[in-house]
């Protein structure tokens, strides 16, 4: 068994070359698979098996899915390596607090006596809020806009509202699904989802976004894998909020770090807004595998088609390979 | 449930033609002997298009006032990254855009100071994927990086043979660190040249991603108008001797370098493919990114396109007379030791 450096002095820098190439790989392991996907998978099924167990009624029991959602990215992010920064220097570091509090707020804002206004408008709060933050110092304004630009935009100017309406966008039409049909249905397409964000951000992004995208996703399947185990009614109505920060959060970093934007990875996490097509009528009320077939279905579908833009853009934007290359 | 069929079967066919259109083609042909990834053909930016390969000047660099001025007209600032395990793969990376300036000691005769700040989002390899990669955050970071910098702080004395060694502050993604390595360096009438060969270990600044694919030891050349000796090439064409045995190129230093037969870039080979439209000019986004940045330049009658001529004058601008070999190819792998560890680290 090999040692991980990493377990050993947690979040310290690891001594370069005191491993050998075998020993790297098996750390790679244990960091992308190890602490990006089973740590998170097995944190947000604790916590949410536990919360659904908690004697408190079904006011507790929504934020189950939720808070498990916010503390498995959490403990994962935090037993990351260094390069997660704790204390946010990068856009995308925050994601740490923003996923946590999305999650908290979300449920609040979830619950039944809340207003549909007063609802919307806390999404929007922190629809901008994260917006903002996930703004790097970096961003530009594209080319044709900065060349016909009288009104003197600044990149904030233009990518805030952006971000801004996405985020909100994701958030408040995820958030009926929940009310409308079973949680697994929800949860599974919102898991299922962020996965094919995650593999996408790691093979055409940068791996070190895929990995932490892969957090967001495991902590997903492990809520959904609870709501499979402990069903619950009310598991994913709290859940939009968290979901549009962090799925849709790192769609927006893995869209803008490319040299040239891979756009259509931002509309990979749209992809559970498929499931209107199956919110009213007989396929809202199917339940048990026909239901879950059916529901997830409609979700695979939409991602294939997101996943087929975003490699044909992916490929578009590659120049053609020149014979004798290689 | 037909549209739906539908749809799927739609998806599932643009999913296999997008996936059958990626990655680059391999071919041994272009490899040169004692190098597994030797290479021919055209260099791509990090902006996505084709890129010219960066000229090397033969000879010197000239000289006004005691200052040389430094760019890629006539400086070569190239890498070479090798994968950990058996199959090295060596990796030939160039910077595309950079600037700085070199200056001499009051007499005249002796380097006195270099510095260079390089555009790191210039960064160009042979293969666009691997470009786009190398721009991400599990390497140089670019977008948040955009700058490096290597500044001297002092120059040894030359020893018997014109070998000097050269201390300075190299500047790469967050941190500054303090390297020494040794230089030839020429002074005369003529100009300035300098050639210098060594490693730095990524990690030292803070590029310490995949360690498991990628060995840390990068191999740097740093080429300030060095005159360099003809290539044997052997590729098709009178255009094939484009800076051969450069960055990518050559197999190995030293005799034997140079591609292998069937390699080599060829300029009429490359404008065919780039004329999409197949109307015997480049226009609009057939034109590869760094020509399109010179366009005026280029097109020498004005009509805002390329011509076939005027690509391969373009080309024939960057080859040095009498086909140049350039400083430098990919070093020979070694199945068991990367091909880099037989240069000179910083620690050495």
């Amino acid at each position: 068994m090999v040692r991980n450096p990493r377990r050993c002095a947690w979040r310290a820098p690891v001594v370069v070359g005191a491993l050998a190439p075998d020993e790297w790989a098996m750390n790679f392991l244990v960091e992308a698979l190890g602490i990006g996907v089973a740590v998170p998978t097995a944190v947000s099924l604790s916590v949410y098996s536990a919360g659904v167990r908690l004697p408190w009624g079904e006011s507790c029991r929504r934020f189950a899915a939720p808070m498990a959602f916010a503390a498995a990215y959490c403990v994962a992010y935090v037993l990351m390596p260094k390069w997660a920064e704790l204390i946010p220097s990068r856009h995308w570091h925050w994601t740490l607090y923003l996923v946590p509090a999305a999650a908290a707020i979300g449920a609040l804002a979830a619950i039944d006596r809340v207003p549909l206004v007063v609802r919307w408008l806390v999404f929007l709060l922190a629809a901008i809020v994260s917006a903002w933050l996930f703004l790097p110092h970096w961003l530009k304004l594209p080319a044709w806009l900065a060349a016909n630009n009288s009104l003197g935009l600044t990149p904030r100017a233009v990518y805030v509202p952006i971000l801004t309406a996405y985020l909100l966008a994701i958030a408040a039409l995820v958030e009926p699904l929940g009310r409308r049909l079973p949680a697994t249905s929800v949860l599974g397409g919102m898991a299922l989802t962020a996965v094919c964000l995650a593999v996408f951000s790691g093979a055409m992004v940068s791996v070190m976004y895929g990995e932490m995208a892969m957090i967001a996703a495991a902590a997903l399947v492990g809520c959904w894998v609870g709501a499979c185990i402990l069903p619950q009614a009310s598991a994913a109505r709290g859940m939009s909020l968290a979901y549009a920060v962090a799925v849709g959060g790192w769609a927006w970093i893995g869209c803008i770090e490319p040299q040239r934007p891979l756009v259509p990875l931002m509309l990979v996490p749209v992809a559970p807004l498929a499931l209107w097509s199956c919110a009213f009528g007989r396929p809202a009320q199917l339940r048990g595998f026909k239901g879950a077939a059916l529901h997830l279905g409609a979700v695979l579908i939409a991602l294939a088609l997101a996943a087929g833009l975003v490699i044909a853009s992916s490929a578009l934007n590659r120049p053609p390979a020149v014979e004798g290359e290689w | 449930m037909r549209r739906t069929i539908g749809c799927v079967v739609a998806a599932c066919l643009l999913l296999a033609g997008c996936g059958q259109s990626g990655g680059g083609t391999i071919s041994p042909g272009g490899a040169a002997a004692g190098s597994p990834s030797g290479t021919g053909g055209s260099n791509y930016g990090s902006q996505g298009g084709p890129i010219v390969p960066a000229p090397v000047a033969d000879g010197r660099v000239p000289l006004s006032s005691g200052a040389a001025t430094l760019g890629p007209e006539n400086t070569l600032i190239q890498f070479v990254g090798t994968h950990v395990g058996d199959r090295p793969d060596p990796r030939t990376c160039n910077f595309q855009k950079f600037s700085g300036t070199a200056q001499l000691d009051t007499d005249g005769k002796t380097l006195k100071s270099v510095s260079v700040e390089i555009e790191t989002n210039s960064l160009a390899t042979f293969h666009p994927d691997l470009t786009t990669h190398l721009n991400s955050p599990d390497f140089f970071d670019t977008k948040e990086y955009p700058t490096a910098k290597f500044q001297i702080t002092s120059i040894s004395a030359p020893n018997d043979d014109g070998e000097v060694t050269i201390t300075g502050d190299f500047t790469l993604l967050k941190a500054t660190k303090e390297i020494s390595f040794p230089a030839v360096v020429s002074v005369n009438d003529d100009g300035l040249s300098l050639k210098a060969e060594f490693n730095i270990d990524r990690t030292e600044f803070g590029m310490d991603r995949l360690q498991e694919r990628v060995v840390n030891t990068v191999a740097l050349t740093v080429v300030i108008g060095q005159e360099t000796g003809p290539i044997q090439t052997s590729g098709p064409g009178p255009g094939s001797a484009t800076r051969g045995g450069g960055p990518g190129r050559g197999g190995g230093r030293g005799p034997g370098g140079g591609r292998g037969p069937g390699g080599g870039f060829d300029p009429a080979a490359f404008f065919t493919q780039r004329d999409a439209d197949s109307d015997g000019k480049l226009t609009g986004d057939e034109i590869p990114e760094l020509m399109r940045q010179d366009l005026a330049a280029i097109d020498t009658d004005g009509d805002g396109a390329i011509s076939q001529a005027e690509f391969e004058a373009r080309m024939r601008s960057f080859r040095p007379p009498g086909g140049g070999r350039g400083p430098g190819g990919n070093p020979p792998p070694d199945n068991d030791k990367s091909a880099a560890d037989k240069r000179p680290t910083n620690d050495e």
